[in-house]
């Protein structure tokens, strides 16, 4: 069976999401450091996005193997009731992910301490300006300075990923 | 040619009268078996709601779609301030909800 209908034979997982951030967290570093700057980005920036997602839906109890599609539209209402002015961009935004986070983290388990919480609101912020999905389509102009905040972004979030829903 | 504000993106009009049907189910639920069947889950923690609706009119509609379809019909049944309660929206036919184990008769 070719790749495809072997991925979508079952749907997404909160466990896939980590599993699938990891890997391409390193293997983004691999392009990185092969000098494939734009790719490099395009990819660790993914590996963010599932780590901001998994994150809010731990947050909201979802378990390793909990399919991770039903938490998404609900997600989206929510967010554009909060924050109306941060456009999810068909679910990819840093940014969105980011607050809804922040939000989802109050009401569950109390608000980050402020150290933590004003690391968070820098970091999906900074990496929103650098990285968004559409990238995809653009030829490579991203810089050496940018590749470098783009992967200590994405590291500051993979080492905290598990305080975010802890 | 006239000038107009675009709209918010509307679902296709044949997700659109799924919806109208779960709607019609959640308000006043009927036994017939080829109506949806809506599961609700308020055992979630800090109050959210898990909503679960079984039905094989899902088959060959894409997961996400099918949970959008259902966040519609909670809006319109429950309120938007209820409504973003809802942490979870899954759409499933009998033979998925009978693997995952979900329980609907």
């Amino acid at each position: 069976m070719p790749l495809r209908p072997r991925l979508e034979a079952n749907p997404e997982t909160v466990q896939d999401f980590e599993l699938a951030s990891e890997q391409k967290y390193w293997e983004a570093l691999e392009l990185m450091t092969a000098g494939h700057r734009a790719g490099g980005i395009y990819l660790i920036g993914y590996a963010v996005e599932m780590w901001l997602k998994a994150a809010c839906f731990r947050l909201d109890g979802a378990g390793p193997g909990h399919a991770v599609r039903p938490y998404l539209a609900p997600a989206r209402r929510l967010g554009q009731a909060l924050f109306p002015a941060i456009p999810d961009e068909s679910y990819h935004s840093v940014n969105f992910w980011g607050e809804l986070l922040r939000h989802k983290r109050r009401v569950t388990l109390g608000a980050f301490d402020h150290a933590l919480e004003a690391a968070l609101s820098l970091r999906f912020t900074r990496l929103h300006t650098i990285w968004w999905i559409e990238m995809r389509y653009r030829p490579d102009q991203a810089l050496p300075a940018e590749v470098n905040t783009a992967f200590e972004d994405a590291t500051w979030f993979r080492d905290s990923y598990v305080s975010f829903w802890r | 040619m006239p000038v107009k504000d675009m709209t918010e993106r509307q679902p296709t009009p044949a997700v659109a009268e799924l919806t109208r049907l779960i709607v019609q189910e959640w308000q006043h639920p009927t036994e017939r078996p080829d109506q949806p069947i809506v599961l609700l889950d308020r055992s979630a923690p800090g109050g959210a709601r898990h909503v679960f609706v079984v039905w094989d009119r899902w088959e060959n509609l894409e997961q996400l779609q099918r949970s959008e379809a259902i966040m519609d019909a909670a809006e319109a049944v429950l309120g938007k301030a209820e409504s973003l309660k809802v942490t979870v929206a899954m759409g499933l036919t009998k033979e998925e909800a009978k693997r995952l184990n979900i329980r609907f008769d």
